[in-house]
């Protein structure tokens, strides 16, 4: 399908949404691994269908989900758009953030305009969490105020180590005005309901496309539920 | 002190008698309750291997390589000779083996003797052999002892590695049966107890233990027996043991036995010891180098004189059997050998780049004949009494310690050829720095001719004169540019390499003294094999680098250790060396050791990349591949890794946007109009000097230019990144940018070197002026700021913040001169400014009109744009314009006209103040006018 026809496709018959996701949290709790999923899920389901789309995700995530992905050095970013209907098409802008502090300062471009955050903790790591707390700290003051955060909790498939309970961070989560999840990326539990809550809470009309005022021409590729190649096939 | 001078890898000698062997085996397969995974366990043999090829010791053989083949099987290559005890043992026609004929005394000692040497050593090193027996006992043709076999234990960490145990049950002590090897202080002992029971089998002539090999019930529970025995004293004098019906053969009894003081008795006294049962009375092999048995002849300075023991007339070597083969091939080429004089691993080296590859090997001459998976099902029947029946031996999956020798023949055919005197001549292709384009400009080459009174170091070395340029200049002339062999033909060309390395040996020998040839030869480019050792001599690493390295404290836990720890693991994994165990601990510690040498730097995440290829090329040496680092990061990444380097990087990055703007306007316009930035994605490229974009493969070939190459290479490295990828960059909006920002597999490295050579060479340095460059200083001539005691106000450095909105760059005066033949300069000021003065053959037009003269301008048919303006005036803004409509190498003058004044005459230019410029062209009120005289003073 060429861009040309396929825009004017989206022009003629139908609504174009946009917007952008940044993965935010401390180094090495999964960010990375997280968007590699989520990525994975897209190409493999439709948003409705979640228990196929599930198990088909399980079955790829077991094969590609590397324990040992390279680490993220300033951000690495992925676009990714998907049909809803033969009316609607959203397109996603996914930030995925280096996880180590002296990065931060580098944190307030790839946020910047960003309509939703995914700010993610290692359950097994203590210290995690209160990083994730800071995150989520700054993007209230910093980041667009309409902003959806969601915390997120990974690493759940290894819950003999836990070191944050539960019900402390949805107790947080809750006070704060987040979304919350426990997740895993590595056995994608959870993850799709994560994005499937965010995008609920999306205020959908007011993320009419090119909202970020980035040319004219938005050319849109298209969703080939037929071969879903890895998203993310870091060889670096 | 020559650095290299003793380095094994140019240095050990090959002799002619030596071959190289290769044996085999497979890590544990994957058993469910093991913790270890057979992958896993495969990489942590892998890594534990390469201590071994540091170990040098003249009775062992070298190790070489480990290979890791498919279903992770893995080949390990050493040093072999044809010779060995085990060659002294036959079977009779009963089918009992039997030891013959008897070796005397003076002999054994001697064997014994090296063999406690080689042991003691092993032990220093920590490392117990465990499998030692006659057949791995080498004798070289000068019959001295090279033990084989000895790192199998070690590498696989004491046989937990592997699914079949280590050690030959006949030669074992009772306490390595009966896993009390691992007590404190046992380890060497084991070895002791096999030596001994070799020494006696050989002294009598009659194997240890009755009975055939396959009857190792028996022998086992005599090894019980005697461990239960282990508080008796002198129990091997004791008539009593022949009760315990041991099973071991009545000629071994005897001799054990006798108490008389005879003329062997410290030979007696000496197996005795070998053979103590309690592993904590039993001598290390360091003790027993001091036994009665080795004085009188040995007492003086150990083993001094045993290099030529055996031109003494006692010899008994004869009696050896010997390879016949062996003799001739020595009598057919005494000397001639090409190979003679090279060190084992080099030779391994050749031997792959001329075809060999181990496992193809081994499966060629049927070695490998794996059963086809369906054949594997298991068809055992258990019997009544629980023996098995019907497995059969698989010999893809089991060890088996056949060691198969690796033919040297072709090698040796194929460099006869590329040595002898009708070889391939290759071209050198140098011409990356000289190479002059008849028609542009070479900043590297007048660099390099002004360069006489230069005092800066690192400016004037990269280049020099190359005699082979003119050929190519020449050649280019008639219009047949020269074209060099691809860097991969040449990297795999056995003939080519072998003439690179034996040079390269040549000079790492003399490095230091030698630096400056090393840098000339490596810039057309660097032997693989010896690139390890080249990069740190280009780098001038020097002096005592163990001691700095041992001085820094690498244990003390700092803050920046959790970083680390979730980093290591992460770091370029697919590499074997960096995934094992051991790479991860060696990668943590040079790490820790270069933040704890560098009080002023920090982790940034990213760093553990940079190291990786120093470690991986000198995975034994941590302390070289740390002082690599040590001056490889002041060199290239000045300040990149302070806490906060902000200000570097965000300098960086606009003169990175600049060069780009300078030689494609159009690809930096497009990327300016879909607002991506080079800080979304090019700050991973030079914070790692794109170790965490490229595999290490493609990282060495370009860090091999980059470290003989100009400080700027990188800046331009990443402009031919994205112009090979141009044309999709170009169709693409913002958001198809994604698939760029992660790895790029189809960037051609070569070609990406070339070009960003070319570009450097055409790129006036004051263009891409960094405050923070390594060697800029106030004075620096990139500048192109004269050395005056007063500051004019364009001798006050761009403000960062203005900089980074600025598209073109700014050029110094002294550059513009230069260039005098290949520029226009566009003078922006008032028609008045402009007859009062100006830069010869340049015009003048009012800047608002540029759309008008572009077409006038284009025909000017110039490589250079430099706007001339007043202080403060829209000089960046229109250069801006100029950049927008695809004009190339656009630049706006320091200091404008003001500089010209303060400086008359630079470079044979001097301002120009003809009054009869003509009016070029008229459009309406838009007025162009350009002079016509060009006066060279």
């Amino acid at each position: 399908m060429s861009t040309t026809n396929n825009r004017q496709n989206v022009q003629a018959s139908g609504k174009l949404y946009q917007f952008k996701l940044v993965l935010l949290g401390e180094s090495a709790v999964g960010k990375s691994s997280f968007y590699t999923v989520y990525i994975q899920t897209l190409y493999i389901g439709d948003l409705d269908d979640v228990f196929q789309a599930k198990i088909l995700v399980l079955r790829f995530v077991k094969d590609q989900f590397d324990d040992y992905r390279e680490s993220t050095i300033g951000a690495a970013f992925l676009t990714q758009t998907i049909s809803l209907d033969d009316n609607t098409t959203v397109k996603f802008e996914i930030w995925d953030t280096a996880g180590q502090e002296r990065y931060k300062s580098l944190a307030p471009m790839y946020y910047r305009n960003a309509n939703c955050a995914v700010v993610v903790y290692d359950i097994t790591q203590p210290s995690s969490l209160d990083k994730a707390k800071s995150w989520v700290k700054e993007l209230q003051r910093q980041a667009d105020p309409n902003i959806v955060i969601a915390l997120a909790g990974n690493k759940s498939d290894l819950s003999a180590r836990r070191a944050i309970d539960s019900e402390e961070a949805q107790a947080y989560a809750a006070d704060t005005g987040l979304l919350f999840f426990e997740t895993s990326a590595k056995t994608a539990v959870n993850v799709n309901e994560l994005f499937i809550s965010i995008a609920k809470k999306m205020p959908l009309e007011q993320l009419a496309a090119n909202s970020r005022g980035r040319g004219s021409g938005l050319k849109q590729r298209g969703v080939d539920l037929t071969s879903p190649t890895p998203a993310n096939n870091c060889s670096c | 002190m020559a650095t290299f001078a003793t380095d094994k890898e140019i240095n050990e000698t090959f002799q002619q008698d030596v071959h190289l062997g290769v044996n085999s085996f497979s890590a544990i397969a994957g058993v469910e309750d093991r913790d270890v995974a057979p992958a896993t366990a495969t990489t942590e043999i892998f890594g534990r291997f390469q201590a071994l090829k540091t170990l040098l010791h003249p009775n062992l053989c070298e190790y070489v390589e480990i290979v890791k083949g498919k279903h992770d099987r893995l080949f390990v290559v050493f040093e072999y000779h044809m010779n060995h005890l085990g060659k002294l043992y036959q079977r009779n026609e009963e089918g009992n083996i039997q030891v013959s004929p008897k070796i005397g005394i003076v002999m054994l000692r001697e064997w014994a003797f090296q063999i406690l040497k080689a042991l003691a050593y092993l032990n220093q090193n920590g490392i117990t052999h465990h499998n030692l027996a006659p057949h791995n006992i080498l004798l070289d043709i000068e019959g001295r002892v090279k033990l084989a076999d000895y790192g199998l234990y070690y590498m696989t960490n004491g046989g937990e590695d592997v699914d079949f145990p280590i050690g030959y049950p006949h030669y074992l002590p009772p306490e390595a049966i009966y896993r009390r090897a691992d007590m404190p202080g046992a380890s060497g002992k084991v070895d002791v107890w096999s030596l001994g029971v070799i020494l006696a089998e050989i002294f009598t002539g009659s194997p240890f233990w009755v009975g055939n090999d396959k009857d190792i019930e028996r022998l086992f529970s005599s090894l019980w027996k005697l461990q239960e025995a282990e508080h008796d004293d002198d129990i091997w004098e004791k008539y009593y043991i022949w009760d315990w019906d041991l099973g071991i053969n009545e000629a071994i009894m005897e001799f054990l036995q006798v108490t008389d003081e005879d003329d062997i008795v410290d030979f007696r006294r000496f197996i005795r010891a070998c053979l103590e049962v309690n592993v904590s009375k039993r001598c290390s092999p360091e003790q027993l180098l001091s036994h009665p048995f080795f004085s009188p002849s040995y007492e003086d300075g150990l083993g001094s004189n045993y290099k030529y023991w055996w031109k003494k007339p006692f010899l008994q070597s004869q009696k050896i059997y010997f390879d016949e083969n062996l003799l001739e091939l020595i009598d057919d080429q005494p000397n001639k050998d090409v190979l003679h004089g090279l060190p084992l691993s080099q030779i391994y080296y050749f031997w792959k780049l001329a075809g060999g590859d181990v496992e193809t090997e081994l499966a060629k001459r049927g070695y490998l004949l794996s059963t086809p998976p369906i054949e594997r099902i298991p068809r055992t029947v258990k019997v009544q009494d629980g023996k098995e029946e019907g497995t059969t031996e698989d010999t893809a999956f089991l060890f088996s310690d056949n060691i198969y020798t690796l033919s040297l023949k072709e090698l040796r055919q194929r460099l006869e050829v590329a040595t002898g005197p009708n070889r391939e001549a290759f071209e050198w292709d140098t011409d990356y720095f000289t190479q002059v384009d008849e028609d542009d400009m070479n900043f590297l080459v007048e660099e390099m001719s002004n360069n006489d009174n230069s005092d800066d170091e690192i400016f004037g070395k990269y280049l020099f004169p190359d005699p082979n340029s003119h050929k190519v200049v020449s050649s280019s002339i008639n219009g047949q540019t020269a074209s060099p062999i691809p860097l991969m033909n040449r990297e795999k060309d056995v003939g080519y390499q072998f003439q690179r390395v034996v040079l390269f040996s040549e000079l790492l020998r003399q490095y230091p003294a030698s630096r400056d040839e090393i840098i000339h030869h490596a810039k057309v480019d660097i032997p693989p094999f010896l690139r390890g050792k080249i990069w740190a001599a280009i780098l001038g690493v020097k002096g005592d680098y163990q001691a700095l390295y041992d001085s820094y404290n690498k244990e003390t836990e700092t803050t920046t250790d959790r970083q680390i720890d979730v980093d290591v693991p992460r770091c370029h994994q697919y590499n074997q060396l960096l995934s094992s165990p051991i790479g991860h601990e060696k990668l943590r510690r040079l790490l820790k050791c270069f933040i704890a040498a560098n009080n002023k730097l920090v982790y940034w995440q990213g760093f553990d990349s940079l190291c990786a290829p120093f470690l991986t090329l000198n995975f034994n040496d941590e302390a070289l591949a740390f002082s690599c680092l040590h001056t490889f990061v002041p060199k290239f990444l000045q300040d990149f890794f302070l806490s906060d380097n902000s200000p570097v990087i965000k300098e960086y990055l606009a003169v990175f946007s600049h060069l780009l703007s300078f030689h494609d306007p159009e690809l930096s316009d497009h990327l300016v109009k879909i607002e991506y930035h080079p800080d979304l994605y090019a700050i991973r490229w030079f914070l790692t000097l794109f170790t965490h974009v490229f595999p290490l493969d493609k990282t060495y070939h370009l860090w091999d230019k980059i470290l003989v190459g100009p400080p700027s290479l990188p800046l331009f490295i990443g402009i031919s990144i994205l112009r090979q990828l141009r044309d999709m960059l170009l169709k693409s909006e913002f958001n198809d940018c994604d698939t760029f920002s992660e790895s790029f597999p189809d960037v051609d490295i070569e070609k990406c070197i070339q070009s960003a050579l070319s570009m450097c060479k055409v790129t006036p340095p004051s263009v891409m002026y960094r405050v923070h460059e390594p060697f800029a200083t106030p004075n620096s001539s990139h500048n192109g700021i004269p050395d005056h005691h007063i500051q004019r106000w364009w001798e006050q450095p761009v403000p960062i913040e203005v900089k980074k909105t600025e598209l073109a760059p700014r050029i110094s005066f002294k550059d513009l001169a230069k260039l005098k033949n290949y520029v226009l300069v566009i003078d922006i000021r008032s028609e008045q400014d402009f007859s009062r003065g100006h830069f010869p053959l340049s015009v003048n037009m009012n800047p608002a009109h540029l759309e008008q003269f572009t077409q006038v301008l284009k025909q000017e048919n110039k490589k250079y744009h430099v706007v001339l303006g007043n202080k403060g005036d829209s000089g960046p803004q229109f250069a801006a314009e100029l950049v927008r409509a695809k004009f190339p190498r656009v630049a706006v003058l320091t200091g404008g006209i003001d500089v010209m004044r303060v400086d008359p005459v630079e470079g044979g230019v001097s301002i120009c103040s003809c009054p009869n410029f003509t009016t070029g062209s008229k459009n309406g009120s838009a007025a162009y006018r350009k002079c016509r005289i060009f006066k060279e003073k």
